[in-house]
């Protein structure tokens, strides 16, 4: 069997290395093409989300907040690179080419937005087809890189089981339409946290896939899934409804052909491509059996919802004192049942880009290491205008986040930080953060020229309910 | 007791559940009972008296099988098929019950599962009361001022009734009322608020359901003959539209159906059947 096509990471390819000229004459070459070519650059993009109207075959097919998030979107991808390595060749490149990735994940210089996409022009003074103006400023500039909270994945690899709404796959997309669907841990974060921080188009589903950054973000995202995959416990959901889930696309032929859940599991056997280096198996707690299957018994909520405007926000959430011993016996180590906390019907008009950390019961005096202790996960809202508006053809519905906390409370617990009557969440905004090296040269600037308004508030998200729930 | 409370815990809106099964039971009891009652007495003073001479036509023919009394009914706050409104209200809550309630289960099994697990029953039974209560504020307008509108050929009114159907279905307003019909709102957890709550949802719901299928169900009120089966009918409809994945395809299949039912009865109509 020949070797398979290689993804490597952006900022780690060979000397000489001409894959990202090569992409960059290819997006060039897409972009010339007619806006009903599937081949083209903005059809393939209107395919994860358009606005223009009426829709052409297959556009509007992004799959979110789902089981299916990571499945089409590795098919979306493998599409794409096939169109594009068809025209790389035309184009006298190597015939091997393959989509690197962006791993941002590692932190430091790297969360930077790759220089290649940086420049509005190249090296021979002609635009440069992976600029785009819309994005976020000090991210295009260099100037700022992307919050270490956004851009790790450890709580998502964490996670033991693929299916759930709290695991790292997320909620299972039911045969009928329900009223609530769960974001899995990778969507959320990176992968939401990181659209909404590189802003501009790639803060809204339906002009993301524009940015040519996006294909290196969710190579990456698709790197994330083989990398959680590499722990053995850790498997792909083996219900023939996801399994035998077909989505269709376009080949580089652009001809239609579409491919089931079940052949893209494993990259190198079914789409014959690995990523380099080869993700290992993380450092995985002991794999949990999946619990019991039960319904979900909610203990206590909170009386009234939430506005988050970008600042930071304390919710209390009292729990029921008939479920008191429950909660307690959930939490602990030997009781097979799982404490959540949902965060619930986030609606809001506008995504405001923000992303926030959210953490229980964090004293107001925590250090870093306890506020580590204390830090549940994060929240932004990519998406949220299309959620309950889909131009697709399906149901609309509300955001819902959902976060398995027991763990956690029992560890605080030993320490006294729990009293079992109630629990605070708070949200904490994240911001971007001074790239490696400008930080002196941006507190200057920002000295030199003070705001002349105090910034105004984000655009409100308005979330309906935080509930704690034992299952 | 332990295996009967596991069942309600994994099937929470069992009771409701069951009370549509015995809705349609009492309904078609109503139906083949009411033969034999009509033979006897067409003014059965009882609201379920009334409800059974309303649904006595059933497998009975076509449009023409309008008992007489019906026609002779037919004026003020009657019905095209001959519904007084006083009586007729109380048949109107059951059609609604077994037509309607099927299609929010969803939502009522949402309330029970996000409502604090000792307050699950009643928060559903809350949500039921309000949902019905919307569909039999509708009721009352169809069966009163509604009713003076209607025309008097009943082959007519019903071909009318599916083209209205049929229309609505191809609106904005019916694609927001879908969407409307699958979100859901915060359910707060104790007290007069929980209960708020509740009942803002089955407004909510029951309001956005009534926008989507109005139109549908209009046509149950000139339906003069065959009624059950009208009723298994249009429930089957609304069910599928309600649970499809593909909302708008599904609605414009079934504008597709609703108008040519209504060119069929027209032409029923006009040749004299």
């Amino acid at each position: 069997m020949a070797e398979p096509f290689i993804r490597r990471e952006v900022r780690e390819l060979p000397p000489g290395d001409e894959t990202l000229q090569a992409y960059a004459r290819a997006v060039a070459v897409m972009k010339e093409r007619e806006p009903t070519d599937p081949r083209g650059w903005s059809y393939q993009a209107a395919m994860h989300g358009s606005t223009v109207t009426p829709p052409h075959n297959l556009w509007n097919g992004c799959k979110h907040a789902s089981w299916f998030f990571l499945a089409w979107h590795r098919m979306y991808v493998y599409f794409f690179e096939q169109i594009v390595r068809e025209i790389v060749i035309e184009t006298g490149g190597p015939e091997d080419w393959a989509l690197p990735y962006w791993n941002y994940c590692k932190g430091g210089e790297n969360a930077t937005l790759p220089e290649a996409f940086r420049n509005p022009d190249d090296e021979n003074g002609e635009p440069n087809p992976l600029y785009v103006e819309e994005r976020e400023n000090g991210i295009n500039s260099g100037q700022k890189k992307l919050s270490n909270l956004a851009i790790s994945p450890t709580k998502a690899l964490e996670r033991p089981q693929f299916i759930g709404k709290a695991e790292f796959g997320g909620g299972i997309a039911p045969a009928q339409p329900q009223f609530a669907k769960f974001t899995g841990r990778i969507e959320q974060t990176p992968h939401n946290d990181v659209h909404n921080e590189l802003g501009g188009w790639m803060q809204d589903p339906f002009t993301a896939a524009q940015d040519p950054i996006f294909w290196l973000h969710h190579t990456n995202i698709d790197r994330l899934w083989v990398e959680w995959n590499a722990t053995p416990s850790h498997l792909d959901p083996q219900e023939a409804q996801w399994m035998g889930q077909k989505f269709e696309f376009f080949n580089a032929e652009g001809q239609l052909t579409g491919l089931a859940c079940a052949q893209v599991v494993d990259t190198v056997e079914d789409l014959d491509y690995r990523y380099d280096p080869e993700p290992a198996a993380q450092a995985a707690p002991a794999p949990l059996s999946p619990p019991p299957p039960s319904q979900p018994k909610v203990v206590g909520a909170n009386a009234e919802g939430v506005t988050l405007v970008g600042d930071s926000t304390g919710v209390t959430v009292g729990i029921d004192p008939r479920a008191g011993d429950d909660v307690l016996a959930a939490t602990g180590e030997s009781d097979p049942r799982r404490l959540y906390v949902n965060i619930e019907e986030i609606e809001g008009e506008v995504n405001p880009g923000s992303v926030y950390a959210v953490y229980v019961n964090l004293p107001a005096d925590a250090n870093e290491s306890a506020r580590e202790a204390h830090y549940v996960g994060n929240v932004s809202f990519f998406g949220i205008e299309r959620a309950p508006k889909p131009s697709d053809d399906e149901h609309g519905h509300s955001l819902n986040l959902s976060y398995e906390i027991g763990e956690q409370l029992r560890k605080l617990n030993d320490g006294k930080d729990w009293s079992g009557e109630q629990i605070k969440l708070s949200f904490e905004p994240l911001g971007l953060e001074p790239a490696e090296g400008v930080s002196g040269e941006a507190a200057v600037a920002e000295l030199a020229e003070p705001p002349a308004e105090p910034p105004a508030e984000d655009p409100p998200v308005q979330i309906g309910r935080v509930s704690l729930v034992v299952e | 007791m332990r295996t009967a409370l596991g069942t309600i815990g994994r099937r929470p809106a069992l009771g409701v559940e069951l009370g549509i099964a015995a809705t349609w039971l009492l309904l078609l009891a109503a139906a083949t009972g009411a033969v034999g009652a009509a033979a006897g007495s067409s003014t059965g003073g009882s609201s379920l008296g009334a409800g059974s001479l309303w649904l006595c036509t059933f497998g009975q023919g076509g449009m023409s099988g309008m008992g007489p009394g019906m026609h002779e009914a037919r004026g003020g706050a009657v019905l095209a098929g001959g519904l007084p409104l006083l009586s007729g209200l109380p048949m109107w809550g059951l059609m609604a019950g077994a037509m309607m309630l099927p299609t929010a289960l969803p939502a009522v099994r949402h309330v029970g599962v996000n409502s604090l697990y000792w307050r699950r029953r009643r928060a559903m039974a809350e949500f039921v009361a309000v949902y019905l209560a919307v569909w039999t504020g509708f009721g009352l307008l169809v069966l009163g001022p509604l009713s003076s509108l209607m025309p008097t050929d009943s082959g007519i009114a019903l071909a009318a009734a599916l083209s209205l159907a049929a229309l609505w279905q191809l609106t904005p307003l019916k694609r927001r009322a879908q969407r409307a019909c699958h979100r859901a709102r915060p359910l707060p957890p104790y007290g007069w608020r929980a209960s708020a709550g509740v009942a803002r949802f089955g407004l909510f719901n029951g309001g956005a359901c009534l926008a989507s299928c109005w139109a549908l169900m209009l046509t149950m009120a000139v339906v003069s003959s065959a009624r059950l089966a009208w009723m298994a009918v249009l429930t089957a409809v609304v069910l599928i539209e309600k649970t499809n994945l593909k909302p708008r395809r599904t609605a414009l299949r079934i504008a597709t159906l609703a108008a040519a039912a209504a060119e069929g009865t027209a032409l029923a109509v006009l040749l004299g059947y």
